[in-house]
């Protein structure tokens, strides 16, 4: 037991000072781009985290996920949108102008998204099993049609952001500042994580994932819990989607396409599903595999596609689980 | 003038389809009885006792548990009431600790868990209730072992254990004994026999020795429909008993 605690804490403990020491091992190679890859995989780590909260840790199989992200994505866009163009975002019955603060902005766009998946997750949960998963990727679908109709914010082309959101003193435009600073929000998201799955509120989600009549028979309201969950994990997306919108200076409907939350599930497979460490590693290796495989060939897909096969049967815990042994139990 | 009765059913309805699982049942449970609940397979026990439990409505017919109309109340509101049941298939948390399943009970009933920040395994208020109940089912020295790693006469004790956790006015035990070894069937008659008294129980059980060793009183129930109410001395001598299911093989 003690052996497996410490590969734990060794494996978080690597993770975290790979990431730390990343920008200098970049400028160290003399390779810039690496800082902007690692921010990406920073972002997604961040929404896989967020997805491992519903789908590992309080078996809601959410195919949605991105609806969530994109949310918060187009939050910063088109809020940008109205500062580039001059215009108002409401002129009717107060009027609001668009923003650039950060601190705004992102708030924003964490309480939109919590509040969309409020909205999703108030009738999604209604289901359980497949016609959940099919529900939820249905309500992405819509919003990602939505925003494909919006003409005016650019529909299937979006919106290109002239400059990212600006934080006092901070210097968002500076990328490896940048990088940083979606590293803190990583730490800081899996901090507050490992607390709720730790609590009396993860206990009950973690029940609900195992036998869900069980605890309804023990007196648990579990719907209400189940919600709470689903909104934490879209507000947590969301701050991925604006982050991830102020790292590529974009935002488009793609954001919200059903294959990204499938791309987001893959992440949680992969790494380690029910472990806060292991979305993370997910994260990494398939956007890496991604990047290095498609230098070599167009079809990367075709050897990816066995390699997660692979893992997601011989680890039970995907990477996070091969890494750590295999008596990896619930956290 | 307090009522003795806990629990009374009135003409409880239900079919599926065609099949009429629950006939017309009128039952009552007193405070503090052990009232079995015995008939052959099919005879509508379980369906009962989902209708009981709140997993399934009625089509008909009523319950009042502890002078309150619950026919129609969720599952986890019948829980908070007093309402405590055990499953024939054993039901716990696989993946959890012995401890955190019987903790998981116990925390259902100390009001909301909306609580994200503080560990729940070094909540002190609870941990007095839970070693209570591991201690009650047997399962203190094993209190760290994943539920999935238990032996299956564990399985029931913890069962039952989560089911005892809280002291529920009325605790519905689904064949507790249910493919023990006679060991464990000694350890889960001790059990019951303890809680007797604080708790009603309504026993469905397939074991007809302990039946009649436990109960004050026994219904029986055939085709969905209650055919003798007594006690054990009664039922076991009751005609239409014997001829519908006792005296089936010594006849």
């Amino acid at each position: 037991m003690r052996f497996i605690k410490n590969r734990r804490t060794l494996i978080t403990g690597a993770s975290f000072l790979f990431f730390l020491l990343l920008p200098l091992i970049a400028s160290a190679l003399g390779d810039a781009y690496l800082v902007t890859l690692f921010t990406r995989i920073l972002i997604y780590a961040l929404a896989a985290v967020s997805l491992d909260l519903i789908l590992g840790y309080g078996g809601m199989n959410s195919l949605g996920h991105t609806a969530f992200f994109g949310t918060g994505a187009y939050v910063v866009g088109i809020l940008a949108f109205h500062i580039q163009e001059e215009t108002l975002f409401l002129s009717w019955p107060i009027e609001l102008s668009g923003s650039s603060n950060a601190i705004l902005v992102w708030l924003l766009a964490v309480l939109f998204s919590a509040f969309m998946s409020g909205l999703i997750g108030a009738l999604s949960l209604r289901t359980t099993g497949i016609q959940f998963i099919m529900i939820t990727l249905a309500f992405a679908q819509m919003l990602y049609y939505l925003f494909v109709s919006l003409e005016a914010y650019g529909g299937d082309d979006g919106i290109s952001l002239w400059a990212r959101n600006k934080l006092p003193i901070f210097d968002t435009a500076d990328d490896t500042s940048f990088y940083y600073l979606c590293l803190g929000f990583l730490v800081i998201f899996v901090f507050l994580s490992y607390r709720l799955v730790h609590s009396h509120f993860g206990r009950v989600i973690r029940g609900a994932k195992q036998n869900l009549q069980r605890m309804q028979s023990l007196g648990f309201p579990i719907y209400r819990y189940q919600l709470v969950c689903f909104i934490i994990a879209g507000a947590g997306a969301g701050l991925a989607g604006a982050l991830m919108a102020n790292q590529s200076e974009f935002v488009s409907p793609g954001l919200l396409h059903w294959t990204h939350s499938g791309e987001m599930m893959i992440m949680v497979l992969l790494g380690g599903m029910g472990t806060l460490i292991g979305p993370i590693l997910g994260a990494t290796a398939l956007l890496l595999l991604e990047e290095f495989l498609s230098v070599y060939t167009e079809h990367w897909m075709a050897f990816l596609g066995p390699f997660l096969i692979i893992v997601v049967l011989f680890a039970k815990r995907g990477l996070y689980g091969l890494l750590t042994g295999k008596e990896v139990n619930d956290e | 003038m307090m009522s003795n009765t806990l629990l009374k059913v009135r003409q409880l309805q239900k079919s599926f389809g065609a099949v009429e699982a629950c006939c017309n049942i009128n039952l009552e449970i007193n405070k503090g009885e052990i009232h079995a609940l015995i008939g052959p397979n099919g005879a509508g026990k379980t369906t009962l006792i989902q209708q009981l439990a709140g997993q399934m409505l009625p089509d008909s017919g009523s319950i009042e548990f502890d002078g309150q109309d619950i026919t129609r109340l969720p599952a986890h509101k019948r829980a908070l009431l007093g309402l405590a049941r055990s499953f024939q298939i054993t039901s716990i948390f696989g993946q959890m600790s012995a401890e955190e399943n019987i903790a998981l009970a116990v925390q259902a009933h100390m009001g909301h868990s909306f609580r994200f920040w503080r560990p729940a395994n070094k909540n002190k208020k609870l941990q007095p209730t839970i070693e209570t109940a591991l201690e009650k089912c047997g399962l203190l020295e094993r209190r760290h072992i994943v539920a999935d790693n238990l032996s299956h006469g564990e399985k029931r004790q913890l069962e039952a254990g989560m089911a005892l956790a809280v002291t529920p006015k009325l605790l519905m035990l689904d064949e507790p004994m249910a493919g023990m070894g006679p060991g464990s069937a000694v350890k889960m008659t001790e059990l019951i026999q303890s809680i007797k008294g604080n708790t009603s129980i309504l026993l469905v059980e397939h074991d007809m020795h302990a039946v009649f060793n436990l109960a004050d009183r026994i219904t029986v129930l055939v085709y969905g429909k209650p055919i003798a109410t007594g006690t054990p001395e009664e039922i076991s001598h009751n005609q239409d008993v014997r001829s519908a299911y006792l005296g089936e093989g010594d006849n």
